[in-house]
């Protein structure tokens, strides 16, 4: 269990993180999203223990990440952004260093390495010099790196960035897997359609503030006030907006690619009498269907693009 | 288990091994050169009959050139890789890291006084019998390992405070050149007396009859600059010259003062210090 409570860091005058609140459970993988410059990085580095917040803590399985610094890194595996490979040694050797260095017996290191490997899709390359390896495979060795010492708490930072579509593809299935493992897996970006597909719960920060976090489904729910139709008639549009304009759950319509869009206050059993009163009318529709919130519009209603 | 130290194996094999492996060619040509290099040396300290304190300044001199590339870059291409935040979140403990890096250098630095030992050792054959050449050699020798170890302690404080690889080197470099030949040239125009006896030679011939005497006058060179010299390696290796080639009442009190052994002291004191600094550097840049 992950939790975070009042989180804050200040550079100077300027507050990067304000008081930033939220809790993860094993099997949550939470989209940390926000624009550039939002604090989403200076959060993960507070919470991989290499910042130290101003303010506020966080507990890991309720170890103290300020207090014991020491003890919760072994339950956390951190990916950033940006970042090196130690050069000169092979996949495996590189995997065998971090092994080492995290303290896992000799006699456990070929297994879980090969676990690693296999569960990255790298044991093909396994004797390749890491240099030599692709950015997207790079990426994934550092997420093989991270996972060496199996942590519980997982923070990814942008992790596809700088990937061609086929790579996000697999890091995308590949986060995925890591939360139906049961592990507690954090991924910040600025790229929404790339944590819609994977993730349970988001968080939406901007300019240090948490704004909102929570289950996808919740926040999407609370910002939709009406029901969005979209209605594609096969006549004149002009006759069906007069006609659902004289509906008095209907609070608005407009004409959005072709389709009808309309601001529903009613729950399903009124949009299945709109709809039945629609075709005993006569009109002619090619589709009716209900339009929900994605991602983006979540991120759109909520932020104003500024940053701390 | 826990005397593992992955950071050692890295250094010192894999990194080497990876350079080797990609520059091949460079490095058989580099190695050819400085095996020519150093036979032609061996060869001209046969002919020319150089003496120990000759070549004694000229191993030290190859290890003031080379031991700094063996310590500038540790701790700063951590940070220009990328790579120091995956290293600060292992099990490995500062001291671990510390001594990690600064063991490889010293392993290093052994290796390279191994390889310049037999020159040494070929000048001392060439001494008259008269001449405590072994221990000549030995204090020499230790003398220019603790230079070395110092050199190494400090490059690797300042790769981890400035994070710069280039900067190190320079600042390494630079240091020696203040260190080796600035201060002392300074020192020395500014106690310049014209007609006066040479003071170091003044001060050695009191006689040292007990430690006290041994400690005040070592504690004078503090007060009268003439530590800038006094600490400088090159004036220590001429000075062990003094004292194994004569046997008057400087070399006497030379011997007396402890000439080699404080200044080899002093080396891994200062050494010590560097070390504490970057270990305490970690332990708070990198919450270890």
């Amino acid at each position: 269990m992950l939790d975070v409570q009042s989180l804050r860091k200040e550079f100077g005058d300027l507050v990067a993180v304000k008081d930033i609140s939220f809790q993860l459970a094993p099997g949550d993988v939470f989209g940390f999203i926000g624009p550039n410059g939002a604090g989403k990085t200076t959060t993960i580095k507070m919470l991989a223990t290499l910042l130290e917040p101003t303010s506020g803590t966080a507990t890991l399985n309720g170890i103290d990440i300020v207090k014991y610094p020491e003890e919760v890194r072994p339950l956390l595996g951190y990916m950033p952004d940006f970042f090196g490979l130690y050069e000169g040694i092979t996949v495996r050797e590189y995997l065998e260093f971090f092994a080492a260095a995290y303290r896992i017996p000799k006699s456990q290191r070929e297994q879980i390495i090969d676990n690693v490997l296999m569960l990255t899709d790298l044991t093909v390359k396994k004797d390749a010099y890491v240099e030599t390896l692709s950015r997207g495979m790079q990426q994934r060795l550092c997420l093989a790196k991270s996972l060496v010492h199996d942590p519980l708490l997982l923070l990814l930072d942008e992790p596809a960035s700088g990937l061609d579509p086929r790579a996000r593809i697999e890091i995308k299935e590949l986060i995925r897997e890591l939360g139906a493992m049961g592990k507690i897996v954090l991924v910040s970006s600025h790229i929404l359609p790339e944590l819609a597909d994977f993730c349970n719960k988001i968080g939406i920060i901007e300019k240090g503030e948490l704004l909102v976090w929570g289950a996808v489904d919740e926040i999407v729910k609370q910002l939709q006030a009406n029901r969005l139709i979209a209605i594609r008639p096969l006549d004149e549009p002009e006759k069906i907006i007069q006609r659902l304009e004289r509906e008095s759950l209907v609070h608005g319509v407009e004409v959005r690619n072709g389709s009808v869009v309309v601001h529903f206050a009613g729950g399903l059993e009124e949009q299945a009498e709109l709809l039945s009163a629609l075709v005993r009318d006569g009109y002619r529709l090619a589709s009716f269907h209900e339009e929900a919130l994605d991602l983006e519009d979540v991120f759109m209603q909520i932020t104003k693009g500024e940053v701390s | 288990m826990r005397d593992e130290n992955p950071l050692i194996w890295y250094h010192l094999i894999s990194s080497t091994r990876h350079r080797f492996t990609r520059l091949r060619v460079v490095y058989y040509a580099i190695g050819v050169v400085l095996l020519l290099v150093y036979l032609t040396t061996l060869l001209g300290i046969v002919n020319l009959r150089l003496g120990i304190t000759e070549t004694l300044f000229l191993i030290l001199l190859v290890v003031c050139l080379i031991t700094p590339l063996f310590s500038y870059n540790l701790f700063s291409s951590e940070y220009e890789k990328a790579t120091w935040e995956f290293l600060a979140l292992t099990r490995l403990t500062a001291k671990e890291i510390l001594l990690g890096k600064w063991g490889v250098g010293v392993v290093r630095l052994a290796a390279l006084l191994t390889v310049l030992f037999p020159l040494g050792l070929i000048s001392s054959a060439q001494m008259p019998a008269s001449h405590a050449f072994m221990m000549h050699l030995f204090l020499g020798m230790l003398c220019i390992g603790c230079w070395g170890v110092l050199i190494l302690s400090v490059g690797l404080w300042v790769s981890l405070r400035w994070r710069n690889t280039v900067l190190s080197a320079s600042i390494l470099y630079a240091l020696q050149v203040l260190v080796l030949l600035l201060f002392p040239s300074l020192v020395s125009i500014l106690t310049y007396e014209p007609g006066m006896e040479n003071l170091f030679w003044v001060m050695l011939q009191g006689g040292f009859p007990d430690f006290a005497s041994r400690a005040l006058f070592w504690l004078t060179s503090l007060v009268n600059g003439q530590c800038f010299i006094w600490l400088n390696p090159f004036y220590t290796l001429g000075e062990l010259g003094a004292m194994f080639g004569r046997s008057d009442e400087i070399a006497e009190g030379l011997i007396a003062v402890g000439w080699g052994w404080v200044q080899s002291g002093f080396y891994l004191l200062l050494a010590a210090g560097f070390l504490w600094l970057t270990y305490n550097g970690v332990k708070k840049h990198w919450r270890k």
